[in-house]
């Protein structure tokens, strides 16, 4: 099996000449299907230009992109958005739930989006906040939600069009620790990585070490793995 | 405070910039209706005050010559004549008619002028001559552009051929053209004798003191009203006047309600938006009176900005319209302009009330929520 | 069925909602108002003439107005002409335009003297009062009546001769210049008019020939031509359009560049306020497409919204203005409402041009704010 995303010596650059600066500088990785990826590194280290490069929304200054073994260089802004709608699903911090639709149609637009619609989409979108315990919170606005079930509903959208990806910007930087245990857990068993669904998690939270498969380090733009050695 | 509501505003400069403008055009609305009526009272009376005669004679009961009806019998034009200090008097016939010419026609005034006569005639000459003989008629230049005729060229009016002998310059203006014809003709159509008149141009002696000379006129012709110059012009000003009144009110009253709204819509989803701020404005302390003035603030630069806009741009119109279109005279008074302002100002004040009290019931709490 | 977001995002604040709304319907209302009072005025101008009850009128060559002309006719070929158009029925009817003079206030009116005894001409809608019988007697139009504060009973000056206002009408109001009816000898003498007259009025006799008495009429008399009564109010609509559009096209053109400002503020703050859900749902692999779509139908239906309100604002707000002030005619017509809502229509588009551009200067990664 090929890996599901690979970044091969990814570098982004701001500025030119003397002032140029290396927000992320040559980073590899390489993630297999059914993986959890921490990537963790003290503020200001890069972690959220290389999560945006992973997620497609930033183009690379150099290196290259791969998903699943095709090459995203060269793909259109068109079919790069179609790549994040279908292939990767997003969790952040903030939640960003869209305030005038209830929780579960917070789910089911992303489904739209792909092209599901009417019942089967609305029946999916139920379906996934069963399962994650918001069963009888779907109807409800986020305006009316705690921090942890918004984050559940991020969770349920994330899931929405089976992405073969999903990437988390500290999805439990906004929670209380129970709730962030809570929502630890589902991580870990609730978010199909059985199935084959890979993530790349970035995080100050170290508790997270215990269901990740791998830590890497990110220090002045420099990815690491976790013990310190460079990735080449 | 102040400094809030300015950088509260000018965060959002395309925001900004779209109210200041809708706000801008109500006042334009206001000032251009304005501008009409005025610039038509300009016109309007252009006639009186520019032909050379201190002193009108008209039927008793007339005051007014737009819009109005005069007859003038020849008899008391010849006792009139016989009056100690009057120089001469020089009697035009006044009606209305379409000059047409092809598709395009223009109503307006027709003035009968004899040709011999020294006044009563057009009192500036572009091109050609200016004493109409029978068929013959002299037209504003502006006027002849607009019909798309030139001097030589043939006008219909009342279903007769005249050819333009002269081209004059003030005599095109909404609602009150001047075309000028001979007056024996004009005489025929209004079935009157070629002596009567509609009114009648009164040229006192050298050195005849007016004033007396219109009082001893106006007993000694009963029949009659005279009117000195300035207050015939008056008249037909006043008379303009007070067909605006309404329209402009009733006009002002929209726009001015627009004006509210647009200003009401931006203050208050400006609020909206900065809710948390203002929460934890109240949450350091900051009382209900004080956020007030920041809303305040921002609703009063929105205003004066827009007004500031909105005269520019009403003087800019005014100006572009009569270029373009030059019968339409639109003028802007400052102090009309100037007088808008408190009412401005009021509404304003209104527009701020409901983002205000919005604060007023924001609870500090809201600063905490994540 | 998909998610119906712009609906949600639309109403999810109602006090935002009402506002932009309600902004729209007043800019539209105020376009519709406007076009609404040029027709009313319109209407109003012609009114005597939309009533005449008559097949014919006889009319000066070049005169085929009532309010935009002075047709003069001698008073004697009346016979004749009834005769050449086989009419059953003939009257003559004098008309012109003078200034009815109330202490200081000013009223342009249309005098119109007819005669009692024919009926033909009289006027269509008596409110209050009797018919005239004597000379010295007149109606008023009521709206006129009751702004001079006159009554039935009292004596009012016209031309320098005095009336008794024996009824006073209704349907005769008009902003620029209502009806006011005497009886025809005493118009002809205040008007000056020896043995003329305005327009002979015709009714023929049943199964007469419209045309063959056109001809007949106009053969025999060449400067007199005999029209129907609602060729004159085109030909007095035409008059009156080609002074008063372009004013009126003026106020309509800054009407609706506000509502276009009205509707792009609207949308514009709309998209503001959402910057971060925008930038959500494009980071998730929403197209640029797709989020102008939901800009637009959100734009759509606020402007379909605010159109409801505009229409029935306007419709009520032009009764309420006729109610109060009777001297303003506001016609609302079917037609202009189709109008509105199809430049309401372009004007959505065209407002949300920029905020559109503001979308696709959405900053992605704002989604990692914290």
């Amino acid at each position: 099996m090929s890996a599901i995303f690979e970044m091969e010596s990814v570098s982004k650059t701001y500025g030119k000449g003397h002032v140029a600066v290396n927000a992320v500088d040559h980073a590899s990785m390489k993630i297999e299907p059914g993986e959890i990826v921490l990537i963790m590194g003290p503020s200001g280290s890069g972690k959220t230009t290389l999560l945006s490069m992973a997620g497609l929304l930033l183009k690379p200054t150099e290196g290259r992109l791969l998903i699943d073994g095709e090459a995203i260089n060269g793909k259109s802004e068109s079919q790069i958005a179609d790549l994040r709608l279908h292939t990767l699903g997003f969790i952040f911090q903030a939640y960003n739930l869209l305030s005038a639709l209830n929780a579960r149609e917070n789910v089911e637009i992303v489904m739209n989006m792909a092209g599901k619609r009417g019942k089967a989409a609305s029946q999916r979108a139920t379906d996934i906040l069963d399962k994650l315990g918001l069963g009888n919170r779907k109807h409800h606005l986020p305006a009316d939600l705690s921090g942890g079930e918004k984050q559940r509903v991020a969770i349920a959208r994330a899931l929405a069009n089976d992405p073969q990806l999903v990437l988390a910007d500290e999805p439990t930087g906004n929670l209380d620790s129970k709730t962030g245990e809570e929502v630890m857990e589902l991580f870990c068993h609730g978010m199909g990585r059985e199935q084959g669904r890979s993530m790349i998690i970035v995080t100050h939270n170290p508790e997270f070490e215990r269901i990740a498969d791998r830590v890497l380090w990110l220090e002045d733009g420099h990815l690491s793995n976790g013990n310190g050695r460079r990735q080449h | 405070m102040l400094k809030l509501a300015w950088r509260n505003l000018t965060n959002e400069p395309t925001r900004m910039a779209i109210s200041v403008t809708g706000i801008a055009l109500a006042l334009v609305l206001i000032l251009v209706i304005a501008g009409i009526f005025a610039g038509s009272e300009e016109f309007a009376v252009a006639y009186i005050k520019n032909e050379p005669a201190p002193i009108w004679l008209m039927q008793s009961g007339v005051s007014n010559m737009h819009m109005s009806s005069s007859y003038i019998a020849p008899e008391l034009i010849t006792e009139a004549e016989q009056i100690v200090g009057v120089k001469d008097i020089t009697g035009v016939l006044y009606s209305g008619g379409n000059l047409e010419s092809g598709e395009d026609s223009i109503l307006g005034y027709i003035i009968g002028v004899d040709p011999q006569a020294e006044i009563g005639g057009p009192w500036k000459l572009v091109e050609g001559r200016q004493n109409p003989e029978r068929d013959e008629i002299v037209i504003d230049a502006e006027l002849a552009k607009r019909l798309g005729v030139e001097l030589g060229d043939n006008l219909s009016l009342y279903d007769q051929d005249h050819e333009i002998i002269g081209l004059s310059r003030g005599n095109f203006g909404i609602g009150s053209s001047l075309a000028f014809v001979n007056k024996q003709t004009l005489s025929e159509w209004m079935a009157v004798q070629p002596d009567a008149a509609s009114f009648a141009l009164v040229r006192p002696e050298v050195g005849f003191d007016v004033d007396g000379l219109a009082a001893r006129m106006q007993s000694e012709l009963p029949d009659l009203n005279v009117m000195q110059q300035a207050e015939f012009a008056a008249s037909d000003k006043e008379l303009i006047r007070q067909m605006g009144v309404d329209i402009i009110r009733a006009m002002n009253i929209i726009a001015y309600i627009v004006g509210l709204l647009v200003i009401g819509l931006t203050i208050y989803t400006a609020t909206l938006e900065r809710a948390r701020e203002y929460g934890m404005l109240k949450a350091l302390g900051a009382n209900n009176a004080r956020l007030a003035i920041v809303v305040l603030g921002q609703a009063l630069i929105s205003a004066a900005l827009g007004i500031l806009l909105g005269v520019g741009v009403a003087y800019g119109v005014a100006t572009l319209i009569t270029k373009v279109s030059p019968d339409m005279l639109i003028l802007i008074d400052p102090a009309y302009v100037l007088n808008q302002v408190p009412i401005m100002a009021v509404v304003t004040g209104l527009a701020a009330l409901l983002p205000a009290s919005r604060i007023a019931n924001l609870d500090p709490a809201i600063a905490f929520k994540a | 069925m998909t998610v119906p977001i712009a609906r949600r995002n639309a109403f999810f604040q109602k006090g935002k909602l009402v506002l932009s709304v309600s902004s729209i319907g007043a800019s539209l209302a105020m376009i519709l108002l406007l076009m609404g009072f040029r027709e009313g005025l319109y209407s109003a101008l012609t009114a005597y003439v939309d009533n005449l009850d008559v097949d014919l009128v006889a009319t000066q060559s070049g005169n085929e107005g009532v309010v935009s002309a002075n047709s003069v006719l001698p008073g004697d070929i009346h016979t004749e002409l009834e005769e050449l158009a086989g009419a059953r029925e003939a009257g003559h009817i004098a008309v012109a335009g003078v200034i009815f003079t109330v202490d200081e206030d000013k009223s342009p009116i249309v005098l119109v003297g007819y005669e009692p005894d024919s009926g033909l001409g009289d006027p269509w809608n008596l409110g209050e009062g009797g018919y005239l019988e004597q000379d010295n007697e007149i109606l008023l139009d009521t709206w006129l009546a009751q702004r001079s504060r006159i009554r039935i009973g009292d004596t009012v000056e016209v031309l320098g001769r005095e009336f008794e206002v024996v009824g006073l009408t209704r349907g005769t109001a008009s902003w620029m210049a209502p009806y006011a009816f005497v009886t025809l000898p005493a118009a002809q003498e205040a008007l000056g008019l020896v043995d003329s007259v305005s327009y002979h009025l015709l009714r023929l006799n049943d199964g007469a020939n419209l045309d063959a008495a056109k001809e007949a009429i106009e053969t025999q008399y060449p400067n007199v031509k005999a029209i129907q009564p609602d060729q004159i109010a085109d030909t007095d609509r035409r008059a009156i359009a080609a002074v008063m559009d372009r004013p009126i096209n003026v106020l309509l053109f800054v009407a609706v560049i506000i509502g276009v400002a009205v509707m792009a503020l609207t949308s514009y703050t709309s998209i503001m306020d959402r910057l971060r859900e925008y930038g959500l749902l494009k980071a998730v692999g929403a197209k640029p497409l797709r989020l102008n779509v939901v800009v637009l139908q959100e734009s759509l239906l606020n402007s379909f919204l605010g159109l409801i309100i505009g229409v029935a604002l306007a419709y009520s707000s032009a009764a309420l203005i006729m109610a109060q002030w009777p001297q303003f005619n506001v016609t609302i017509l079917p037609d202009s409402v189709w109008k509105i809502a199809v430049l309401g229509l372009i004007m959505t588009l065209l407002a949300a041009i920029l905020p559109i551009r503001r979308l696709d200067r959405i900053d992605v990664l704002d989604v990692f704010k914290a």
